[in-house]
């Protein structure tokens, strides 16, 4: 059978996702599967909330228990949209909400293709704020659907200002 | 020396970056393909001071580019008096990369042609420009500044230019 699994934020489908599950096969390995295509969720979180009809999906049980083949998972991660200065477009990632700064800056860094640096995040607003890398995303106030930007934390060389 | 034609196949990509980048910023970033210049403006918010920033691409990559701040007609580069002068920088970064070096105004920064020994600048530490990269994997590594595409220069440049007030002459 083929089950499509749709990832909502706030009532809001985000992401959505087929796969083939065999009528004997149970709740978990779908939630495997979903995991794989998708990226970026990990299977137990997947299986925390997953819903069909309204109805939460039971470990353990098999595919045929269930009559619904729309299957809902509402994510708990954050979904943020992040620029990069050498791109155009920007990417999106769903990142933990309890993840570092600095972690997050670099997965974002590593999909954009920069290979060394200091990456970090900062604000769209005027001025950008940049996040310390050291703090949960939590910590650093980042909100769901919120934009950031790469921006690279390396100092100056050296300041005879001062 | 490369020709015109080849250095504008590989900037253009970077520039279409750097001009979203821009857009984003509500930044005026001016591109002059056939002189291999970018020109952009950059305002102090306190008192709308107009700064030039200008980055001439001629040999790019085999070269660093060449990063000033210049008078309003584009050509006079380097004085003190054209140059945001940096206040206290808070971390995460650790020093500002506009710097007073033997009284004329350095953007100090691996990515800058202007900043090596053969550029009156005051790296001899770092090679020539034209070994920008390795020194970009060297500063890197010591947590300072690095920037490897003209957006990602802009990005640092603008970085530190918020963190300026005034001019430094």
């Amino acid at each position: 059978m083929t089950i499509l699994l749709e990832v909502e934020e706030q009532n809001e489908v985000v992401r959505s996702v087929e796969i083939e599950l065999g009528d004997d096969e149970t709740v978990e390995v779908a939630a495997t599967r979903f995991a794989a295509a998708l990226g970026f969720l990990e299977a137990e979180e997947i299986l925390e909330n997953l819903l069909v009809d309204g109805e939460k999906l039971e470990r353990h049980k098999k595919a045929h228990h269930y009559d619904g083949r729309r299957w809902r998972h509402q994510h708990s991660r954050l979904r943020v949209i992040v620029f990069a200065p050498r791109d155009p477009k920007p990417k999106e990632f769903f990142w933990r909400r309890n993840l570092i700064v600095g972690a997050a800056a670099s997965d974002a860094a590593k999909a954009f293709g920069y290979a060394a640096g200091n990456p970090g995040l900062q604000t769209f607003a005027d001025p950008p704020k940049v996040l310390d890398n050291n703090q949960t995303l939590e910590a650093a106030h980042v909100h769901c659907r919120e934009k950031l930007e790469l921006v690279d934390t390396g100092g100056g060389v050296f300041d005879p200002y001062r | 020396m490369i020709p015109t034609g080849e250095t504008r196949v590989v900037i253009e990509p970077e520039i279409r970056g750097a001009q979203a980048w821009a857009e984003r910023r509500g930044i005026v970033c001016t591109w002059i393909a056939e002189a291999l210049e970018l020109r952009v403006l950059l305002v102090q918010s306190a008192e709308s001071t107009t700064f030039y920033l200008r980055g001439r691409f001629d040999n790019y990559r085999a070269l660093a580019p060449e990063w000033t701040f210049t008078d309003c007609t584009w050509t006079i580069a380097g004085k003190l008096s054209e140059f945001p002068k940096p206040i206290t920088v808070p971390p995460p970064v650790t020093a500002s990369i506009f710097l007073n070096f033997n009284g004329k105004g350095v953007i100090c920064a691996p990515f800058n042609r202007l900043a090596y020994a053969s550029g009156s600048g005051p790296h001899q530490d770092w090679g020539g420009p034209e070994q920008w990269l390795q020194a970009s994997d060297k500063t890197s590594a010591n947590k300072q500044v690095r920037a490897d595409t003209v957006g990602d220069m802009l990005q640092v440049l603008r970085r530190d230019f918020l963190l300026t007030r005034g001019r430094v002459a």
